[in-house]
């Protein structure tokens, strides 16, 4: 347990519409070890962002955890109460957003932003706080930190902006860093100066990282362990290597054909046929069987988890077959 | 940013003398004459002459209007026909009143429409935002008057808590009007900032700031207001010149002595130089109101700072 | 934040406790205090240059005669600042003692110069109420520049003139009472710029002075020390500019003013509120005039005679008094009305008969629905005005007379009346003074008159016969004569639709003891006849 950083089981999440109850996040369990890098893969709509924002419990309305458990260094999350919750975020949990345009607030300077995450869980002066921000800065590879301290979001670039939130996000040193799609704005030589960036912070700051990402290049750069969500659930879970070696789940083996190289960032999910289905009108068993090409009977029961190898499991009647067979 | 302010003061006299010129074509077009209805029912013929001679009406038209452009660009806003004083102490007298009632009703209309917009936006679709929506639609759609009306009576008259007349009441006499001018604005103002702090409460900085963990009353204070109150501003502008339409009923309800009634006393006395004196005074109040606004708005909003 | 809203509600509150200081018995005013309310400002102090507003000039200013009202409500001329007069024989030249040792607010003492400069300066200064001195013999002269000073005035010594008439005017003493006639300070007005416009600038010999005055906002009349007659009960007058007048019907029943005169009051309020609750506070005074409906002769069918007839006979006035002024009103006959000198008792009212208007019309030839002309609105008239305008263009109708209402603000309306061409109006006139002449000669003296009062009346040896009236000396003869021209304008020619004479009412505050409106019924009154508690 000590050297578990943050441990997600059975976690549930729905967003409760008028149309009826939507399971974005589904039974998902999740162990993130210390001074790791886990990454979340899947297409757009799979629950990754649904995933992060319950464990930051920043779920927008009308989206609600309705169970499971959420433990960060062994602390139920789930059990706080909002003020106590607001008080663990930026402290031990922080987490940076896809969009670096639109993440930073437009009319105050950069350098305030910042200043704020440490000012709000640090009692410290001012100026010290402004010390340690700089400080950040020069860390995250910001050039000219006093100069950029003054600027307005609008006054960086696409990567710089990225940097500041990354600054933000560390400020006050914490347990765990999710990462939501950090790079998928911004350039390919900034994606790849970011990452290496947050490569190197997880080791000086001792910072786990939940990375997630629709672009298996990036998972495959940095991460050390990785989940496949599929329609709210986990598929397919294994450390990187096994992963990309020996892809179990139709879905992840689709996924992988997709990747025409692992340096194109533009990659495109051409070879699974069809579109992530509507979460209100999932198929019966397999959310994935409409469209798998594997498609059998079995399908149509509920699938469970099958642990395929050793911390390799895989959500599909099919990959017991294999090993069996 | 120098040129840009010559434009504008540019653009601010062309519009006063448009204005200006506006009024002179609209007071000859209508029926109606000073002269006469100055001496009501009794008519003289020589003091007719004589008075017509004096005010210079004898004259072709675009000599009257040159003489009075003239006599606004060295200050002198002429002599009203009516009450035989100038114009411009006229309205030095009462649009300190006319200031204090607009101040005390916006005063009225922005902290209690964007906190009713703040606490309808934080407690969306509760019963504390379906009654301030529904109170604020109240407020956007029953005239001054009504409001003005209602108030005073239920106030003033059967509680007496206020006075009925403000006229010698001093600032306590400012309380039911401004409310009542106030109203109306508070109204939309609520709406709007309830609908944009909700649009910037979507944004990604919101979920920024929650995630360094601000809690939401100050992610609302410190990150959302600054942004939502914005559009806030522009319509705090435009609601600069429905403030004075609306005063002139307050002033005559509340008996305030202030530039909306010396209007209408300038129109039914068909006094050209006081109405004239009034609404370009009214005109560059407007005028500089949105001025202000647009400053305002450089100030909260650095992406524009440069551009203005 | 709910902590927030109870202090919002709580300062609220403060604030509330703390305005309501006010108690509805006014036992906190001021001593001597009275306080009014006007629907709308002066616009000078100067009587020479307005109609409209008299209350300035009536407590400000003294007249040399004043109408004195009697216990039993019957009028008088009594002197004010003359004490006596003496008539020649032939009725031309008036000879005056003036009352001695009066001085003006600022102490200069008041002799006959300052007497005949009043009448000179009315003449001069080109404003609108020099009807009065230009009976007087040069005045004309005087007005066209041609003498230098009023050749009819003589002054005799400090305390001694006399006035001659061009003509002799039987009336001339009464109309010396009409406000116009102030008497103003000659030293003062040759010191003073601003006459009529500023406080310290406007002197009078009468019982107050003008402390204050903040234009559309409110003026302050003060006692004052140096008046000659007796100090009055009231010391000290707030006529407050309020012009919504269901502010002025909250003002008056939360104590907040001490005289409110009901006219511009909405006419279900005075009804149901002030004829019930307020009964015991209420005073009338008749406003002396009538309220008429004009005709204009130039009209297509107004010019037939036969119309004319037929529409005095359309009009139902008790019904309108009835039903618009509850009863406070009475029906007039003629033109001279009710209350004037000369009123002519015996003169019958226009029959109402609006089948025989009808046969009237079609006996005239004229077809079913042939008729009709506009009934032309002031829209700054009160409400019941507006209600008399509907009631009569129904009544019309009804007689086969088809009008159509068209209103026009204030200044637009006197333009196309002074024009003489509006087709017909309703309209109320109040006597300046108590005589017949004021209202016989004002509308039917010449063609001009008759015009700018778009009645355009044809008979010109009527009109010839009334102004030669008022020189008639022998007052029994001249009052016949008047009666005689009444009749023939009335109902031979049907050129003047008498309506109602108004009771104009006023409620008086808890703090007044006795108040006595003027002889005319005016809004305006003399401060000084009011006693407070």
């Amino acid at each position: 347990m000590k050297n578990t950083t943050l441990l997600v089981e059975h976690l549930s999440a729905s967003f409760f519409t008028g149309r009826g109850e939507i399971k974005a996040v589904n039974d998902v369990s999740i162990t993130v070890p210390r001074r790791s890098i886990i990454g979340i893969v899947g297409e757009s709509g799979c629950g990754k962002s649904m995933t992060a924002r319950s464990i930051m419990r920043l779920l927008k309305y009308p989206g609600k955890i309705v169970g499971g458990s959420i433990r960060l260094m062994g602390k139920e999350l789930t059990a706080l109460t909002d003020a106590e919750m607001a008080n663990v975020r930026g402290e031990e949990i922080s987490m940076i957003f896809q969009e670096p345009m639109t993440s930073l607030n437009p009319v105050m300077k950069v350098g305030k932003q910042v200043q704020e995450a440490i000012l709000l869980h640090r009692k410290i002066t001012k100026k010290e706080a402004k010390e340690e921000v700089l400080r950040m800065f020069r860390e995250v590879g910001i050039s000219e930190p006093e100069k950029r301290y003054n600027c307005y979001p609008h006054e960086l670039s696409g990567g710089l902006r990225q940097r500041i939130m990354i600054a933000m996000a560390m400020i006050c040193r914490p347990k765990l860093l999710i990462a939501d799609e950090p790079t998928t704005a911004l350039d390919v030589t900034v994606e790849a100066q970011i990452l290496e960036l947050m490569k190197g912070l997880r080791d000086t700051v001792d910072t786990s990282i939940v990375l997630i990402s629709h672009n298996l290049g990036v998972i495959a750069e940095v991460c050390d362990y990785v989940y496949v969500m599929y329609a709210g659930q986990i598929v397919e879970q294994a450390d990187t290597f096994t992963l990309f070696e020996d892809p179990r789940h139709p879905y992840t083996k689709g996924l992988m054909a997709s990747v025409k190289s692992l340096e194109d960032k533009n990659t495109v999910l051409e070879t699974i046929h069809g579109t992530v289905p509507n979460l209100l009108e999932l198929p019966e068993g397999c959310a994935f069987s409409p469209r798998c090409g594997e498609v059998c009977e079995n399908c149509r029961q509920a699938q469970s988890l099958i642990e395929v190898a050793p911390n390799h499991l895989v959500r599909c009647y099919a990959s017991k077959e294999v090993q069996h067979g | 940013m120098v040129t840009n302010i010559v434009k504008r003061i540019l653009q601010t006299v062309l519009i006063l003398i448009g204005v200006a010129l506006l009024i002179f074509l609209m007071l000859r077009i209508i029926p109606g004459n000073a002269i006469l209805t100055m001496m009501g029912d009794k008519t003289n013929p020589e003091a007719v002459e004589r008075m017509t001679a004096e005010l210079g009406l004898d004259k072709p038209f675009y000599v009257q209007f040159w003489m009075y452009i003239k006599g606004v660009f060295t200050g002198d806003l002429g002599t009203s026909y009516s009450l035989n004083r100038s114009v411009s102490e006229l309205i030095s007298t009462s649009f300190p009143n006319t200031v204090k009632l607009a101040i005390a009703a916006a005063l009225v209309a922005w902290i209690v429409g964007i906190i009713c917009g703040i606490i309808a936006a934080v407690k969306k679709n509760g019963i504390i935002d379906h009654l301030f929506m529904g109170v604020s639609l109240l407020g956007v759609s029953v005239p001054v008057f009504m409001v003005a009306m209602v108030l005073q009576y239920l106030l003033a008259y059967k509680l007496q808590w206020f006075p009925i007349s403000s006229g010698n009441a001093g600032w306590v006499g400012y309380i039911l009007p401004a409310i009542a001018l106030g109203w109306n604005s508070a109204g939309s103002i609520a709406r709007l900032t309830r609908s944009t702090l909700l649009e910037v409460l979507q944004e990604d900085y919101i979920d920024t700031a929650r995630a360094k963990g601000y809690r939401q009353l100050y992610v609302i204070i410190r990150h959302a207001l600054r942004n939502a109150v914005l559009p806030v501003i522009t319509m705090m502008a435009v609601q600069l010149s429905s403030l004075l339409s609306g005063a002139v009923i307050c002033e005559t309800v509340f008996s305030i002595n202030g530039i909306g009634r010396l209007a209408v006393a300038a129109i039914e006395a068909r006094d050209i130089p006081l109405l004239q004196g009034t609404v370009l005074f009214s005109t560059v109040i407007v005028i500089l109101g949105n001025l202000l606004a647009d400053c305002l708005y450089s100030v909260l909003d650095p992406r524009i700072r440069k551009e203005v | 934040m709910k902590k927030i809203i109870a202090l919002i509600l709580a300062v609220v509150m403060v604030l509330g406790l703390a305005a309501c200081g006010g108690k509805k018995d006014g036992s906190d005013v001021e001593a001597g205090l009275l306080r009014v309310a006007a629907s709308y400002d002066i616009s000078t102090m100067d009587v020479a240059q307005t109609t409209d507003n008299y209350m300035i000039p009536m407590n400000i200013f003294d007249r040399l005669f004043e109408v004195e009202v009697q216990a039993d409500g019957s009028t008088e001329i009594v002197g004010s600042l003359a004490l006596d007069y003496d008539t020649s024989s032939d009725g031309l030249t008036y000879t005056f003692v003036l009352r001695e040792g009066v001085v003006f607010s600022n102490g200069s003492a008041l002799t006959a110069s300052d007497v005949q400069y009043t009448f000179e300066r009315l003449l001069t200064a080109g404003g609108v109420n020099d009807d009065v001195p230009l009976e007087v013999a040069g005045a004309e002269a005087l007005k066209n520049g041609e003498a230098d000073t009023l050749a009819g005035f003589t002054v005799i010594d400090d305390h001694n003139f006399s006035i001659t008439l061009a003509a002799p005017n039987a009336g001339f003493i009464a109309e010396l009472t009409g406000p116009a006639m102030s008497i103003v300070d000659k030293e003062t007005m040759a010191e003073v710029d601003n006459f009529g416009l500023e406080c310290e600038d406007t002197i009078g010999t009468g019982p107050y002075v003008v402390t204050e005055w903040v234009v559309n906002d409110h003026y302050t009349l003060e006692y004052n020390t140096k008046y000659w007659g007796e100090e009055p009960s009231v010391k000290k007058v707030i006529v407050s500019i309020i012009p919504d007048p269901s502010t002025q019907n909250l003002m008056y029943q939360n104590g907040e003013l001490d005289i409110l005169d009901l006219e511009s009051i909405d006419s279900a309020i005075v009804a149901n509120t002030y004829k019930t609750k307020y009964a015991d506070k209420l005073v009338s005074g008749s406003r002396v005039g009538m309220t008429y409906f004009a005709l204009n002769a130039n009209n297509e069918y107004l010019s037939d005679v036969n119309v004319r007839k037929a529409v005095q006979m359309a009009i139902d006035v008790d019904y309108i008094i009835t039903s618009v002024y509850a009863g406070d009103a009475v029906a007039q006959a003629g033109i001279i009305p009710d209350g004037v000198w000369g009123d002519n008792a015996d003169l019958a009212r226009p029959t109402y008969d609006p089948e025989g208007a009808k046969a009237l019309l079609t006996e005239a030839g004229y077809a079913e629905g042939e008729v009709q002309f506009e009934l032309v609105l002031d829209t700054s008239s009160s409400s019941n005005t507006q209600l008399v305008y509907q009631i009569v263009e129904q009544q019309l109708k009804a007689a086969g007379i088809n009008v159509t209402i068209r209103s026009l603000d204030e200044s637009s309306w006197l333009d196309l009346r002074k024009s003489g061409e509006m087709d017909s109006f309703i309209a109320n006139w109040t006597m300046d003074y108590n005589d017949p002449a004021n209202i016989m000669f004002t509308f039917f003296g010449n063609a001009e008159k008759t015009g700018i009062r778009s009645l355009n009346y044809a008979n010109e040896e009527v009109m010839a016969r009334v102004a030669a009236a008022s020189g008639i000396t022998d007052d029994a003869e001249r009052m016949a004569e008047y009666q005689e021209l009444e009749k023939i304008i009335v109902v031979d020619d049907a050129a003047w639709v008498p309506l109602f004479g108004n009771v104009h009412l006023f409620a008086l505050g808890e703090r007044v003891a006795s108040f006595v409106p003027y002889w005319a019924g005016y809004s305006n009154f003399y401060a000084k006849d009011v006693t407070l508690k």
